[in-house]
C-alpha cells in the first residue's frame, strides 16, 4: 500500500484544517484503517512541532522603524522623517509596539533621545570638536545652535544629529556623562510648560538667543541641572 | 462643508492600527525568508516605510494579510537583489523525486535539533519557505496565505505538501 499524490494533498489539507466536516470525517476513517497514511500523518504533525520550536523568534526589542514623510514632503529628503516607531518591552511594558505620535513635544524629544540611544550609531556626525559639529548642524537645519565644550566639567561632546520635531528637522547635540547620553535639541519655537520628566527621562529647557534648548537624559536630575547651568553660562557668555 | 484633508497625522494613526500590530509576524517572516536577523530588520524597516507610504490604498480587508504581503514582497526583492535564492526548479525536481511514501519515523523528527531544522528550512526555495512560516508558525489559513503570496489556494496547498516532503526528507536523512 502506498500514498499517491492525491493522498498527500488530502492529508495536507486535513492537517491544515482546510477540509470540510464531511471530508475530514471520511479522511479520519481512512487514517484509522491505513497504517502508511497514519504514519505520514504523525510525521507531518511531528514536523510541525519541531518547526514551531525552531522557527519561533521575536523581533529585537530595540527595533526602530523610521517613517518617511508623506509623498508631498518627500522633497525634504531623509531628514523629513515624520515619525518613529519603537519596539520595546522596556517602553511599553507589554512587549508591544508603541506609537509615538506628537502627543506633546516632551514625548517627541524623549523619543528622539531614546531612538538615538538604541540606534547602532546614536549620532549622525561623530565629533568631540564643537567647531566640527556646529557647522555640520548649520548646513542641515534652519537653526544654528550653539555647541559648547563642557569636557572639562565632565560632559563630553560626542557629536550631533538631526531629529524631527513637529515635522521639521532640528539639530541636536549629544553629550556623554559617564555611561549616559544627553541630547540637547535646539528649537526655534518657545515652548512652555514642558514636563520635567517622562518615562524615566529628565527634561530641562532654557532660552538662549533666539533658540530654546531642550536637554533630555537619564542622568541624575542634579547632573542635568548642572549641565543646564554650564550650557547656559557658555551660550550667554561674551562669545554671543 | 469641505471634506477634511488627509493629514500625515491620520496616516500615522492608520499605520499604527493597521500595520504595527503585525510587526512581530512581519519580523518573523522576514527573518526566515532572508535567513538572518540583521537583514530581517532592514526588510521590516523598508516594508514598514512602503506600507506607510501606501497606507491610503489599504482596502480594509485583512490588515495582517495586507501588511505581510508587503513584507513578503520586500523580502523577496531583497533576495533577488542579493542573489541568495535557491533555484526553485531544482527543489521542485527533488521534491518530485522523493517518494511520498518515504516517511521518516515521527520520533526521528521530534528529536531533530533546532539547528538542523533551521538549516533544512533555509535550504527550501523561498516560495516554500514562506508558506511554511505563514502556515506552521503564524497559523494562517490557506485563503490568507494565498492573498499574501498572491497565488491560488490550490498552489498554496501543493507548495505546503512539497515543502513538508522536502523537510521530512532532509530531517529524516540527517540522522
Amino acid at each position: 500500500m502506498s500514498l499517491g499524490p492525491n493522498d498527500e494533498l488530502e492529508l495536507t489539507a486535513y492537517v491544515d484544517g482546510e477540509l470540510d466536516a464531511m471530508r475530514a470525517f471520511a479522511f479520519e476513517r481512512r487514517l484509522s484503517g491505513e497504517p502508511d497514511l497514519a504514519r505520514r500523518h504523525d510525521a507531518v504533525l511531528a514536523l510541525r512541532g519541531c518547526l514551531r520550536e525552531a522557527l519561533v523568534c521575536e523581533p529585537p526589542r530595540n527595533l526602530v522603524l523610521r517613517m518617511p514623510a508623506a509623498p508631498s514632503r518627500a522633497a525634504a529628503g531623509w531628514r523629513a522623517l515624520a515619525a518613529s516607531f519603537i519596539l520595546g518591552a522596556a517602553l511599553t511594558g507589554a512587549g508591544g509596539w508603541m506609537y509615538l505620535g506628537r502627543e506633546d513635544l516632551a514625548r517627541e524629544l524623549v523619543s528622539d533621545h531614546i531612538r538615538a540611544q538604541l540606534a547602532p550609531q546614536p549620532i549622525d556626525i561623530a565629533s568631540s570638536d564643537r567647531h566640527t559639529v556646529k557647522p555640520w548642524l548649520a548646513t542641515h537645519v534652519a537653526q544654528s545652535p550653539e555647541v559648547v565644550d563642557l569636557a572639562a566639567e565632565g560632559f563630553d561632546l560626542v557629536g550631533g544629529r538631526i531629529d524631527v520635531v513637529d515635522r521639521m528637522p532640528v539639530g541636536s547635540m549629544v553629550y556623554r556623562r559617564a555611561k549616559h547620553l544627553i541630547s540637547v535639541t535646539a528649537l526655534l519655537s518657545a515652548p512652555s510648560g514642558l514636563r520635567d520628566s517622562l518615562d524615566g527621562y529628565h527634561i530641562r529647557y532654557w532660552r538662549a538667543g533666539d533658540l530654546t534648548y531642550v536637554a533630555v537624559s537619564d542622568v541624575a536630575p542634579d547632573d542635568l541641572e548642572t549641565f543646564e547651568k554650564l550650557y547656559r553660562a557658555a551660550t550667554s557668555g561674551p562669545t554671543r | 462643508m469641505e471634506p477634511k484633508p488627509v493629514t500625515i497625522e491620520d496616516d500615522q494613526a492608520r499605520f499604527a492600527t493597521i500595520v504595527l500590530p503585525h510587526m512581530a509576524q512581519a519580523y518573523r517572516l522576514a527573518r526566515w525568508i532572508t535567513g538572518n536577523p540583521t537583514d530581517a530588520q532592514d526588510v521590516v524597516q523598508e516594508a514598514a516605510a512602503r506600507a506607510f507610504r501606501s497606507i491610503g490604498t489599504f482596502a480594509g480587508v485583512s490588515p495582517a494579510a495586507w501588511t505581510l504581503a508587503i513584507v513578503r514582497n520586500t523580502a523577496n526583492s531583497w533576495l533577488r537583489k542579493h542573489r541568495r535564492e535557491v533555484p526553485s526548479g531544482d527543489a521542485e525536481e527533488l521534491a518530485d523525486k522523493i517518494d511520498a511514501t518515504e516517511t521518516p519515523e515521527s520520533d526521528l523528527l521530534r528529536k531533530a535539533d533546532v539547528e538542523s531544522v533551521r538549516r533544512a528550512v533555509a535550504a527550501l526555495p523561498a516560495q516554500y519557505r514562506e508558506v511554511i512560516v505563514l502556515r506552521e508558525i503564524d497559523e494562517l489559513d490557506y485563503r490568507e496565505i494565498a492573498r499574501i503570496v498572491d497565488a491560488p489556494i490550490g498552489t498554496v496547498m501543493s507548495r505546503l505538501a512539497r515543502a513538508r516532503r522536502l523537510l521530512m526528507h532532509a530531517l529524516g536523512e540527517v540522522r
